[in-house]
């Protein structure tokens, strides 16, 4: 009995232990936790980097309903309608997602919501995977709405947690801002359990949800006294530590940031200052710092704390000297070097040997991103440019867009000659044709067609816009990781066909005959002086590989290559490498047998080896 | 241990990634504090890649310039564009082969030159083909090598081989092991 007894307790102990150990996720995985304890029901978003994993990891819960949905608005409203009937919903997209998103946005922190509604905007500082670096913030001080900037992946957690309760509680959606280095940071994680997803009811108020002036105004003074609540009950997110005549602020990441230094630095009689809501800026903080000779704020990006914390000490009268982006600069990521820098100057001390770092030398040979091997975008640029000067289009304009294509911007294509935002290619191209009369080509990929590409087809008909549009429909939202893409489920000709775009074919861009689709479709544009579309057609190479593994491989036959560099300068396929006696070679570990650079040499020096696999074929085309 | 830097170097598809989930799974199972930072999205095709792994007495998720205590580098050219992460002190495991960018008309370059550049710090040049006999994975045997090396005083073996799903890649990481106790430090120190 008392063995039992004993091997029940030890069992409990271990459970116990289980539970309450924390867990090594990424700041993602734990805002979808986050969001999991609060009884979030129903998700949506847009993949972008760094957002991608927070829905990824929510989709793993059948109770829970997640989409992609086709853009950040749509992704936003389907939350916020959600919230509308008294669910809990999380909404994630990329900072410039929030751009797309914006217009209902606004309109939210008017109507409030029912049950709660919390957005992710996951900003890229440094601009690793991302047109700007704009600061997601200004849409909290722009729409009243409240902001939390979480500072590792532990409160990340935590924040989400809070933004829930607050949310639900006024009834006013809260953006949280995470950005790379929370988002995709590995660390421990204590997670609270699973939540009852919170869904919702039919109810409705049109005195509150439907914006027509009458309700707007009145809407707009309940937003104003939810604000006022709002402050109050931010007060905590806001903390102190240590003790000193000189403050350093730390907003979000840069809080952690700040931390480290002041431990490298080894100094003391220094005021810490953690802020975790930036918008609005607690006024609780001035407990912290009215004693104070000095302030540096540190926070990434733009001077949002900074500015607001000026402010309110000018509000009170308070004439204490605040120092903040003079010190750090504006653009970049935060990094402990740079906040060492500012602390050290700010404190007026010597700056620690470990800013003093080596230098790389400047002629390390760039390596940016290359399309894969496979990659069907490789070959649609490689015979666009030979359609086009078959088809008489021998100068234009390439408006680019967003996705794994975005890389033709590169030599040897340099076919995007623009790319601007989300769906921005055919816009960008009307306006270089209404300007010049020259015939543009606008390439866009099947997610970002869905996405933003339709209104602007729509213009481009309704406009009679003579251009050649190229959709590179690899059927997958490839970029982020191969999410879904509406064009598994809606043929991309047929949509363009309802629109009423009247030439419409469809190729595969590994064959030379979609040269001539493309000059076909050019000498169309030119006569008829309307938009045509041409789609080419083929999966993503990682969406076939995770499929089939391939057992057939490209080889050089080398009676037959002469070395004329096409394949390795012209085609560019990774797999593809020039040898001392400058014919190619196909590096075998790096080819995955797709038979893309066949057609390719002039001299029919490249073939495949080895029988293909059962479903091969298919899974290129399905 | 008070603090361990460790950024790990190479291009995108060579595992970096993983390399550094490994490590930090590795000391956070065993209590340590971690910290790990990756790149995800466009940036991780073919293009350069680092991961920062950072583990015991640290709050910031990146490593400074200047603050790196080891560097796994993947891909001996990688060395050369993160060398501004490794401390005086920080030495370099590298895997002593050039992967040309797929870009035209690229510059030729060789491990040697790369090597002699890096003679300010202890550079030990491995090569990841006769480690692994060309059968297995480059990012595992080096951090197998990285383990005996400098990693055991922490953890054990187990802790690491727990962590790889299959076969080849335990045998890749044992081969580095194995291959860092027969060879022995000195022999490999080709600088400094």
């Amino acid at each position: 009995m008392v063995f039992i007894f004993i091997s029940l307790h030890v069992k409990f102990i271990m459970i116990v232990m289980l539970v309450a150990k924390p867990r090594l996720m990424l700041g993602n995985e734990a805002i979808a936790y986050g969001a999991l304890a609060s009884g979030v029901a129903v998700a949506a978003g847009y993949p972008g980097t760094p957002s991608t994993e927070i829905i990824e990891t929510l989709m793993r819960f059948k109770d829970v309903y997640t989409e992609w949905s086709s853009n950040e608005k749509v992704a936003f409203e389907t939350g916020f309608g959600a919230a509308m009937m008294g669910a809990r919903a999380l909404v994630t997209m990329k900072h410039v997602g929030m751009n797309v998103a914006s217009d209902s946005l606004m309109s939210s922190s008017y109507t409030g919501v029912s049950g709660a509604l919390v957005v992710v905007s996951a900003g890229d500082p440094g601009m690793w995977s991302s047109q700007s670096e704009q600061d997601t913030r200004y849409y909290g001080l722009m729409g009243m709405i409240p902001v939390f900037e979480p500072f590792n992946p532990q409160s990340a957690h935590d924040l989400t947690v809070e933004a829930f309760n607050l949310s639900s509680q006024v009834g006013h959606p809260v953006i949280i801002s995470t950005n790379t280095r929370i988002s995709h940071v590995r660390s421990q994680v204590n997670v609270l359990p699973k939540g009852e997803p919170v869904y919702g009811r039919l109810q409705k108020n049109p005195g509150k949800y439907s914006l027509v002036p009458e309700v707007s105004r009145k809407d707009r003074e309940e937003q104003l006294n939810r604000w006022e609540k709002i402050k109050s009950l931010t007060s905590h997110l806001v903390e102190s530590r240590g003790d000193g005549d000189v403050a350093v602020v730390g907003a979000g990441i840069s809080y952690s940031y700040v931390l480290e230094a002041l431990r490298n630095l080894e100094v003391e009689k220094v005021r810490v200052v953690g802020v975790s809501c930036s918008v609005p800026l607690p006024e609780k903080i001035l407990d912290y710092l009215t004693d104070v000779e000095r302030i540096l704020v540190i926070e990434e990006l733009d001077p949002i704390v900074e500015n607001q914390l000026k402010s309110m000490l000018l509000d009170h009268g308070l004439r204490v000297k605040v120092e903040g982006k003079k010190l750090t600069g504006y653009m970049g990521e935060m990094t402990l070097e740079r906040v060492l820098k500012a602390v050290a100057t700010f404190l007026n001390i010597g700056i620690d040997p470990i800013v003093d770092s080596p230098t790389v030398p400047e002629d390390v040979p760039r390596r940016p991103p290359a399309m894969c091997p496979g990659c069907p975008h490789r070959s649609s640029f490689f015979f666009l440019k030979k359609g086009l000067a078959l088809g008489g289009i021998s100068s234009t304009f390439y408006s680019g867009d967003i996705g794994c294509y975005s890389l033709g911007v590169l030599p040897p294509f340099n076919e995007q000659d623009s790319l601007i935002s989300m769906g921005s290619s055919l816009g960008i191209a009307n306006g270089v044709y209404r300007s010049t009369h020259v015939i543009p080509v606008a390439v866009i990929g099947d997610s970002t067609f869905f996405h933003t590409g339709l209104p602007a087809l729509a213009n481009a008909v309704y406009n009679k816009f003579p251009v050649l549009v190229i959709v590179l429909d690899n059927r997958s939202t490839a970029m982020t990781g191969q999410q879904g893409s509406p064009s598994t489920v809606i043929d991309i000709a047929s949509a363009a066909k309802g629109l009423g775009v009247e030439y419409v074919e469809v190729g595969d861009p590994f064959s030379p005959a979609f040269s001539r689709i493309v000059a076909r479709a050019s000498e169309w544009v030119k006569k008829n002086l309307a938009p045509a579309v041409v789609v080419a057609k083929r999966a993503c190479a990682l969406e076939v590989l995770d499929r089939v593994k391939p057992t057939q491989v490209a080889v050089v036959d080398y009676d037959k290559c002469t070395g004329c560099t096409i394949c390795y300068d012209h085609f560019t396929c990774p797999a593809i490498l020039k040898r001392t006696d400058k014919k190619a070679v196909i590096n075998p570990e790096d080819c995955i047998g797709c038979g893309a650079c066949v057609p390719v040499c002039p001299f029919n020096a490249i073939r495949l080896e080895g029988d293909k696999p059962a479903g091969w074929d298919e899974a290129w085309t399905s | 241990m008070d603090k361990l830097s460790v950024l790990i170097a190479g291009i995108g598809g060579q595992g970096v990634v993983t390399a550094g989930r490994i490590i930090a799974e590795a000391f956070g199972n065993k209590g340590y504090r971690v910290f790990e930072a990756e790149t995800h999205g466009l940036s991780q095709r073919g293009g350069a890649v680092n991961v920062h792994v950072r583990i015991g007495n640290v709050e910031a998720p990146l490593i400074p310039r200047g603050g790196a205590d080891i560097m796994i580098a993947l891909e001996a050219t990688e060395a050369l564009r993160n060398i501004e992460y490794l401390s005086k002190s920080g030495e370099i495991f590298l895997n002593a082969s050039v992967k040309p960018p797929s870009l035209p008309k690229v510059q030729e370059h060789d491990a040697e030159q790369v090597i002699g550049r890096l003679k300010d710090w202890k550079v030990y040049v491995l090569d990841c083909n006769k480690i692994t006999g060309n059968a297995g994975k480059c990012n595992t045997a080096l951090l197998g090598i990285v383990y005996q090396a400098r990693f055991s005083e922490y953890l054990e073996e187990e802790d690491f081989l727990s962590l790889l799903r299959d076969q080849n890649n335990r045998n890749s990481f044992l081969a580095g092991v194995r291959y860092w106790e027969r060879v022995k430090e000195q022999r490999l120190v080709v600088q400094k």
